[in-house]
């Protein structure tokens, strides 16, 4: 049969470890609110920048170099 | 990085680029210029960095893997361009974070409003590397897998870095009493 002391014993540590999931729980909960508001704000941010035109020199260089590699393509014989 | 400098431009890759490649080149310019802006914190360096991306990405498009997330290789790319010049910055400017800071505190007129202003000041606080792990998992889309591939770093670490990141993001924005905006 278990004493008073043992029974303290074992449920010292079910105490300590319910207060650390307690706290666990608060600070995951805390993070999915940071996670969730900083996110969205992220995202409108992006989505903003996202939305700006994109200077026509990236299309221009690429074309270009698409262009090339067709001309070599058809010098060479090879499909494209 | 396998990457190669400007002197292989002109070399021709083993296997040629396809137009299904240009093509996606193309799709991804947008985003590749949102985390170049939001990185460097200056519209004029992220042009540069997403043109030396591209070419890096044309003259080894024989590296990359196809099947693969297109996506994921440009970032990575344009992340390494990034950090080996932002290191060489460090190396000649003691203050980088505050020379950034105060470009962005002064904007040459119209690059966008107040809100983005903000949080583009923010960004630039950041250590560049939660900054960049920030950009990739919380805008960018990636996963924390993906990110850490990008970055060259754990999972465990990019996962750390997100975390911080946010956390100073929010006291940036709102200051000490941050928690008292949480929704």
């Amino acid at each position: 049969m278990m004493g008073d002391e043992a029974i303290m014993k074992k449920r010292k540590p079910q105490a300590e470890q319910a207060a650390k999931i307690a706290k666990t729980s608060e600070k995951t909960e805390l993070d999915a609110r940071l996670e969730a508001m900083i996110g969205a704000k992220l995202r409108r941010y992006y989505d903003d920048l996202l939305s700006e035109p994109v200077p026509d020199r990236f299309m221009d260089l690429l074309l270009q170099l698409d262009a090339k590699e067709r001309q070599r393509d058809d010098e060479t014989g090879n499909a494209a | 990085m396998t990457a190669g400098g400007a002197a292989d431009q002109s070399a021709s890759p083993a296997a040629a680029p396809t137009r299904e490649f240009t093509r996606a080149l193309l799709d991804a310019a947008p985003s590749l210029r949102a985390f170049a802006i939001s990185l460097a914190g200056d519209v004029a360096r992220a042009d540069d960095l997403v043109q030396e991306t591209l070419l890096r990405a044309w003259a080894n498009a024989a590296a990359f893997k196809l099947g693969t997330n297109i996506n994921a290789w440009l970032f990575t790319i344009l992340r390494n361009h990034f950090a080996s010049q932002y290191r060489k910055r460090r190396r000649e400017v003691e203050d980088v974070g505050g020379e950034i800071a105060a470009q962005v505190a002064s904007p040459s007129g119209q690059e966008g409003h107040l809100a983005m202003q903000e949080m583009r000041g923010a960004l630039a606080q950041l250590p560049p590397e939660q900054r960049e792990a920030v950009l990739l998992v919380g805008a960018s889309g990636f996963s924390y897998e993906e990110a850490a591939e990008i970055c060259g770093c754990a999972v465990g670490t990019i996962k750390s870095r997100v975390n911080r990141g946010r956390l100073r993001l929010a006291q940036l924005l709102y200051g000490d009493d941050w928690r008292d905006n949480l929704g």
